[in-house]
């Protein structure tokens, strides 16, 4: 059969055959099938035809490998619309994430139909980021996806538009809630207890740990190594107790809870105080009271004495008229002129 | 009948003068005492933070401090009726004083059981009946004002107070706090050095009979008692309810009762006890205070269920601070008018029952604003009733059996206090809602003013059965009355 019509097509069947091991299979049942049924042929060469055909658009460009698939990594997806210049959006995270970043800019009064925009991380240009946007629907959009595995990939990301417009996108840790900014007061020779907490809705630390300033430095608070010290976690809570304080044990103390991504910092500071402080007021108020009841008393005192006094008076003049009493300043003749 | 009295023993309520000294000393005794009491629930997120403990243990303080208070004020209104009203609120100061000295030092919770519930509670009770008894000594025209304005310590108290614990738990935590708190209640000393004994003619109107002539009119005293140092005008003195009985004296004796000045201790002095008036009172004052405590304490929960922000709860509740020492000193100064004195009892029943109803129809107020005008007349009427228990009080026992009938009435508030808060939560978690929890409280406080008016409809009724059995001596009265003015 060598006057078939597939021969043209001969050269591109051994392309094929070069490229892949399976379709050589095909082939030679393609050429050896000359003896078979012409049904058979037509089906053989059809496919051969589908898979060379694939193979053709793929030429152009080297096929890109595919991500190794990572089980634990979600997807998130975070996105903004700019109206103004500026834009600035939060984004908490507790475990790595491939994370989807959009950016939409509704532009400005004059809308070039394409505009290039580019990517920035902590304020530095990512490379290979430029691309040239196209106006769609009124607004130029930006989506590109990062992968935020460990603590160095979190930070701020921006997509900018043009040269101006840009929104920020701020990837940290989950920040733990109910800040104490008052300090703790404790005195000396007590002991004290810090608590910090994760809000409900918020995933679980894997672990908790505290920290104590020293100097610049946190340096880690060893249970084991101080006695004084005694760490209770629980799942959403932890409890730093410090027992027998002394004055130097005042400062700041970090509670540090740990996730996949990084660790989130809470703070506390710790104020240790002598029993005098207290001791101020109450000792001003204590002899304001023992002053004025010494003196209440006292006047009640003399007070009593002088009515008992009058009273012993008033008895006397009373005995000595039979009846009625006036105002009483008059002395005893004009009541007795009145009776 | 006037030679026969040598001395004259017993003053008129002055009204005025030195009344207002013992007014304000009431005043500061509220504040030292039940401002003191609602400001230790501050103290419980540093107490659970310290020990450890969780909201129900410490709450328990708070219950046990509020009891004691309640459950001991027999023991006030005895020890100033055996010694005096001074040597009472003096060394209530002294107690209450060590409580919290101690509760400085303690390091458990239990400790703190005993030093802020029951060594402080005793001292608070030992001071607070005798201060309100003492003010009723010394006033008889503006009594109702000198109670509203007294007992508005409570609420401004706390309102001082509340911000004052904070700063001072922020400064000193809540050991030097309590150190701090226990040198301010010392000032119950000053207050007590301050409670003049004051002997007041007792005002029986036995000796009239057990009607007076019209029922407006109010044949004040004894005719017999007629040198009296201090006049006062009588006419325009209107009446209170007269007590149609006697107390089983004999009747033509006029006693003479020292007011926290007697030297003995009798049965005579809880006599008043038997009164079906005053047993009637007392039942209605259970269910009362049954009623009266629950909204205070799920007020801000079912607001906060409701969908209302915290800051709008916690606001509810200042308004709801706020108009109660309006309605503590308008309320006193209004059933002190004329025209509305011989009613006073009416106006209690109105207060209590308003407040009724109120908690009724909490269940269908769902927002801020619908809450609002609840919390105002809710507010207002918890005030007036407040200044008109002690007045309500000694217009149904006399005025020397004031002291102890007040320890009997706030003894009776204690058990419920405690009780009805746990209920009305087990009720919130067995039905899921607050509901059932106000609709409690509604009816407990109807309850109360239903059987206050049964009382107040037998009793005119029986006034009106006497005069029509016993003729009227008119004349007798009259000439007498004018006897007494001109000598």
């Amino acid at each position: 059969m060598a006057a078939s019509p597939w021969e043209g097509e001969g050269g591109e069947v051994r392309r094929c055959s070069e490229r892949r091991q399976k379709p050589s299979h095909a082939e030679d049942r393609g050429t050896t099938a000359m003896t078979s049924s012409w049904k058979q042929q037509l089906v053989q060469v059809l496919l051969v035809l589908v898979s060379c055909g694939h193979g053709d658009t793929k030429t152009a460009a080297p096929t890109p490998t595919p991500l190794p698939p990572v089980t634990p990594l979600k997807q998130d997806a975070k996105s903004a619309v700019l109206t103004g210049k500026n834009f600035t959006e939060r984004v908490e995270l507790s475990s790595p994430v491939n994370m989807t970043l959009s950016c939409t800019w509704k532009g400005d009064q004059d809308k070039p139909p394409n505009i290039t925009g580019h990517w920035r991380k902590d304020g530095q240009e990512i490379q290979d980021s430029r691309v040239t946007v196209m106006l769609e629907d009124e607004n130029y959009k930006l989506i590109q996806v990062f992968s935020v595995v460990s603590e160095k990939d979190l930070g701020n990301y921006s997509c900018v538009f043009g040269n101006e417009a840009r929104i920020d996108f701020i990837l940290e840790v989950l920040q733990m809630g109910e800040k104490r900014d008052k300090p703790v007061v404790s005195y000396i020779r007590d002991f004290v207890v810090m608590t910090c907490k994760v809000e409900e809705n918020k995933p679980i630390p894997t672990t908790w740990n505290w920290y104590t300033s020293n100097g610049t430095d946190k340096e880690q608070i060893n249970t084991t190594a101080s006695k004084r010290f005694k760490i209770v976690s629980e799942e959403r809570e932890t409890k730093l107790k410090v027992k027998d304080l002394t004055l130097d044990d005042a400062g700041q103390y970090y509670c540090g809870a740990v996730y996949p991504i990084g660790t989130s910092v809470g703070q506390v500071e710790l104020k240790v105080i002598t029993f005098m402080e207290p001791l101020k007021p109450f000792i001003t108020i204590l002899i304001e009271v023992v002053v004025l009841v010494a003196a209440i008393l006292l006047y009640e005192r003399s007070r009593a004495k002088k009515d008992s006094a009058e009273g012993t008076q008033t008895n006397a003049e009373q005995n000595t008229e039979p009846q009625g009493d006036d105002k009483g300043a008059e002395g005893n003749d004009s009541v007795r002129q009145r009776k | 009948m006037a030679a026969k009295k040598q001395q004259t023993v017993g003053v008129l309520p002055p009204d005025g003068g030195w009344g207002w000294v013992i007014v304000g000393c009431c005043f500061m005794v509220t504040v030292c005492t039940r401002a003191v009491t609602r400001c230790i629930s501050i103290f419980f997120v540093e107490f659970q933070a310290h020990f450890e403990a969780d909201y129900s243990s410490t709450a328990w303080i708070h219950s046990l401090l509020d009891c004691t208070t309640m459950l001991c004020a027999p023991v006030g209104s005895l020890v100033g009726n055996r010694w005096s009203c001074r040597v009472a609120v003096m060394s209530g100061g002294v107690l209450s004083f060590c409580g919290f000295l101690l509760s400085f030092f303690s390091t458990s919770l239990e400790l703190l059981y005993f030093s802020i519930g029951v060594v402080t509670g005793l001292g608070f009770a030992l001071c607070y009946t005798p201060a309100i008894a003492m003010v009723g000594c010394y006033f008889q025209r503006r009594k109702a004002l000198a109670y509203g304005i007294a007992m508005s310590g409570s609420g401004i108290g706390t309102f001082v107070l509340a911000p004052t614990v904070q700063l001072l738990i922020d400064l000193y935590s809540w050991r030097g706090a309590l150190l701090v708190l226990s040198a301010f209640v010392a000032n119950l000393c000053v207050c007590g050095a301050l409670l003049r004994p004051i002997t007041v003619q007792e005002e029986e109107p036995e000796d009239v009979g057990p009607e007076t002539c019209g029922e407006k009119q109010r044949g004040d005293v004894s005719s017999q008692d007629t040198e009296l140092s201090i006049k006062q005008d009588r006419t325009k003195e209107p009446s209170l309810l007269p007590l149609p009985l006697s107390y089983g004296n004999p009747v033509p004796q006029v006693k003479r009762r020292w007011c926290f000045s007697s030297c003995f201790l009798s049965s005579k002095e809880y006599r008043f006890l038997l009164l079906p008036d005053f047993l009637g009172l007392a039942v209605s004052f259970l269910f009362l205070a049954s009623g009266c405590s629950l909204p205070f304490v799920y007020l801000v929960p079912y607001a906060l269920s409701a969908g209302v922000s915290h800051q709008n709860a916690a606001f509810l509740m200042s308004i709801l601070g706020v108009i109660d020492i309006v309605g503590n000193i308008t309320f006193g100064w209004l059933t002190d008018r004329r025209c509305l004195k011989p009613h006073r009892l009416i106006c209690y029943i109105i207060s209590v029952a308003m407040e009724g109803l109120c908690c009724l129809f909490m269940p269908l107020l769902t927002s801020f604003p619908l809450l609002v005008p609840f919390a105002v007349l809710y507010g207002y009427f918890d005030g007036g009733y407040v200044a008109l228990i002690p007045v309500v009080t000694s217009d149904v026992v006399r005025l020397p059996y004031l002291s102890s009938a007040l320890g009997v009435v706030f003894f009776l508030h204690a058990i419920p206090y405690l009780v009805s808060p746990p209920i009305g939560g087990w009720l919130v978690d067995v039905t899921g809602s607050y509901t059932a929890t106000f609709f409690l409280s509604g009816t407990a406080l109807l309850a109360s003013a239903l059987i206050v008016s049964i009382v107040a409809v037998i009793r005119h009724c029986r006034r009106r059965i006497n005069s029509r059995h016993k003729p009227l001596p008119l004349g007798l009265s009259d000439s007498s009355h004018t006897q007494g003015v001109i000598l």
